[in-house]
């Protein structure tokens, strides 16, 4: 059996629980078949856990552990480890699945078949040059199912490129326009600093979820259907939700806006729609919410 | 709510600073299927409020888990134009109605002593038989082995039977092909490939030709037959399959023939197609990563993650969650991905670790074969 190490005095529960569960769910997890023994199904599951930093009781631990797509993690590891007959499972079962995502997430033929290209290769552990590498399917830890994982694996690498692509072609497209001596607009939008002050602290109060339908409708102009189909709920119900949101939010700051010495005619015209593009201001740059350089999540290359 | 946000409340929104971590891969999966533990909910949702980056990723791999484009199906070389056939068949159809309830009014207007019976013919509820059935479409046989070409795996070529029939009811012997089970080492090789065969498997043109005999029988005035003439070439197991309405008479035959049709949706979901020719999801407050979904005549089950199994006796009007006990007085927790029920009793059960139960007596017990 592998040793199951968390610190702490709730070792011996934890490492009992993990036990008891892999002896529970062996057989079921189909572990056997890839010639993963119990011991090394009890050393994923260990990981896993650890990594997800929910060992806090034993209760928790067993809960975070049914709530894993187990099958799903042991075909990963298997694959990552080279099981063939666990590749063939995956490739039956998945091929077709990542090339369809693929090709709905870039909705061009060629983009679509490099793009899930690469990710083959990285499942497969070798890098674009055919230097050997961990599969990525090593870092897959069962959270969500695996078709889900590789559709946003994938989803990921395709912002990941459009992200630097958009950062190359940006100076060529400006060349190529014309453009390349511009000077740049003045930005003329200036607000009033209580607007923003009692926007921003109205912003931060609502609700995460709140939060978010504000960003992916306004700033992302995401249609309502789809926001519907994230979240779960009908789309009348998001329409709802975002005017509920949006209308309380303009009475507070408005309120806000007033308690902090501005007049109620300030107010208001502080809270008047402005079109933006009336005030020739560069609208992309001004919502964009850019990710700092190397941020985005990118795995630990950590061989075991 | 299509109206502008102020500007203010937008800088503001827009300048909301993005964490320097962003969540794994696992953890926005687990966000986009729902199943992250509120307290997590509530972070990755504040981060993804904030990060833009990550709210593409997170609505590109939603908007990915749509069922297949049919123009990618096509692409695939497995489609046939279905949409463009459908399409055609739907306007037709609705010619035809016109047509139908044009003739109708005028009959009732110039021979009103003969319309009170053809409308009392009429009004019998979908399903009920005045005339003795209709013969099966095509000879069994041959049905069986257009069925077994078209959804069986390449190599383990399930043995598909049928049960006999009787032409007094086909509700008592339905003809419904059996997909026998994989042997149990290679349970999981068999149904994967038979699952990403049914994904891509096109209306094949054996199965509107079958119906062809029928049309002419599919009028408004001719008897409904009870049992959906799709059931003698469904595969009463299909993972992750769509079986599309391909009975061109199935409009013409009402909710009763198109409350056949499910599916598995490619993100786990339980789908019915209704009578408004879209899918619904059923089982939707359920936390269950569905796999399979099996009918045999009014009765459907759906099995899918940790051991979950639902049954309908009704045709998926109401469902009961069906715990399959195992010999240490536990529940069955592997993910169920092949149903197969000969009739409403007798059936078998298979989990992706390879356990295959058994039932005869409609799933209240359950033995480990």
């Amino acid at each position: 059996m592998a040793s199951v190490s968390h610190a702490g005095p709730l070792d011996a529960q934890l490492s009992a629980a993990l036990r008891e569960f892999c002896a529970q769910q062996y057989e079921h997890s189909g572990a056997r078949k890839f010639s993963i023994d119990e011991a090394e199904l009890a050393g994923i599951l260990d990981e896993v856990a650890g990594r997800c930093n929910r060992t806090a009781t034993a209760s928790d631990l067993r809960t975070f552990l049914a709530s894993l797509c187990l099958e799903d993690l042991v075909l990963a590891r298997a694959c990552a480890r080279g099981h063939e007959s666990a590749w063939e499972i995956f490739l039956l079962r998945f091929r077709v699945t990542l090339y369809e995502s693929a090709y709905k997430i870039a909705r061009e033929e060629s983009a679509a078949r490099e793009l899930a290209d690469s990710l083959y290769a990285e499942l497969y552990g070798v890098n674009a040059t055919g230097e050997v590498r961990t599969s990525k399917l090593r870092y897959y830890q069962g959270r969500g199912s695996l078709q889900g994982w590789l559709r946003t694996v994938l989803a990921q690498e395709y912002v990941n490129r459009y992200r630097s692509t958009r950062r190359e072609a940006s100076l060529d497209e400006a060349l190529d326009a014309g453009r390349q001596f511009e000077a740049m607009e003045p930005d003329v939008s200036v607000a009033d600093p209580r607007a923003e002050a009692a926007a921003t602290v109205e912003l931060e109060a609502l609700e995460p979820e709140e939060r978010l339908l504000l960003a992916a409708y306004y700033l992302d102009r995401r249609t309502l259907a789809d926001i519907a189909k994230l979240m779960g709920v009908h789309e009348s119900t998001i329409s709802r939700r975002l005017e509920r949101v949006t209308s309380g939010l303009r009475k507070r700051i408005r309120k806000r806006m007033i308690q902090s010495g501005m007049s109620p005619r300030q107010a208001d015209e502080a809270m008047q729609d402005v079109d933006v593009r009336d005030l020739r201001i560069k609208v992309k740059e001004t919502l964009r919410q850019e990710t700092p350089e190397g941020a985005f999540y990118k795995e630990k290359d950590e061989r075991r | 709510m299509n109206q502008e946000l102020p500007k203010p409340l937008r800088n503001a929104l827009a300048r909301q600073a993005g964490d320097e971590v962003h969540p794994s891969p696992d953890v926005l999966t687990s966000f986009v299927e729902r199943k992250l533990p509120g307290n997590e909910q509530d972070l990755v949702t504040s981060h993804l409020a904030q990060c833009a980056d990550c709210r593409e990723v997170v609505f590109l791999a939603s908007g990915a888990a749509e069922d297949v484009a049919p123009e990618r199906l096509e692409l695939a070389g497995a489609a046939a134009p279905r949409r463009r056939w459908r399409l055609g068949l739907s306007w037709a159809v609705a010619a035809v109605a016109v047509l139908i309830v044009s003739g109708v009014l005028v009959w009732e207007r110039f021979v009103p002593s003969q319309t009170a019976s053809r409308v009392t013919s009429m009004g019998q509820p979908l399903g009920s038989a005045q005339r003795p059935l209709p013969p099966p479409p095509a000879e069994p046989e041959t049905l069986a082995k257009s069925a077994r070409s078209e959804f069986s795996a390449p190599k383990t070529s399930p043995a598909l039977t049928t049960k006999g029939v009787s032409p007094k009811g086909v509700e008592k012997h339905p003809l419904v092909p059996v997909m026998a089970a994989p042997p149990a080492g290679e349970s999981a090789q068999t149904l994967t490939a038979f699952e990403d065969k049914a994904e891509l498997a096109a209306p094949a043109p054996v199965r509107q030709n079958a119906f062809a005999p029928n049309r002419a029988d599919a009028t408004p005035h001719a008897v409904v037959h009870p049992v959906n003439p799709m059931m003698y070439l469904q595969p009463d197991a299909v993972p992750h399959a769509v079986v599309p309405p391909v009975n061109p008479m199935m409009p013409l035959l009402g909710a009763s023939a198109t409350r056949w049709q499910w599916r598995v949706s490619a993100d786990g979901h339980l789908e019915h197609l209704g009578a408004t020719d879209e899918w619904t999801r059923v089982l939707a407050d359920e936390a269950t990563t569905f796999h399979v979904v099996s009918v045999v005549g009014s009765n459907v089950w759906a099995g899918g993650s940790g051991g979950a199994l639902f049954h309908s006796s009704d045709g998926g009007e109401n469902w009961s969650r069906v715990a399959i006990a195992t010999s240490s007085g536990g529940a069955e927790t592997g993910t169920i991905v092949s149903i197969q029920f000969r009739d409403a009793q007798d059936g078998v059960v298979i989990t992706g670790g390879g356990s295959r139960w058994s039932t005869s007596d409609g799933g209240a017990t359950w033995t480990l074969q």
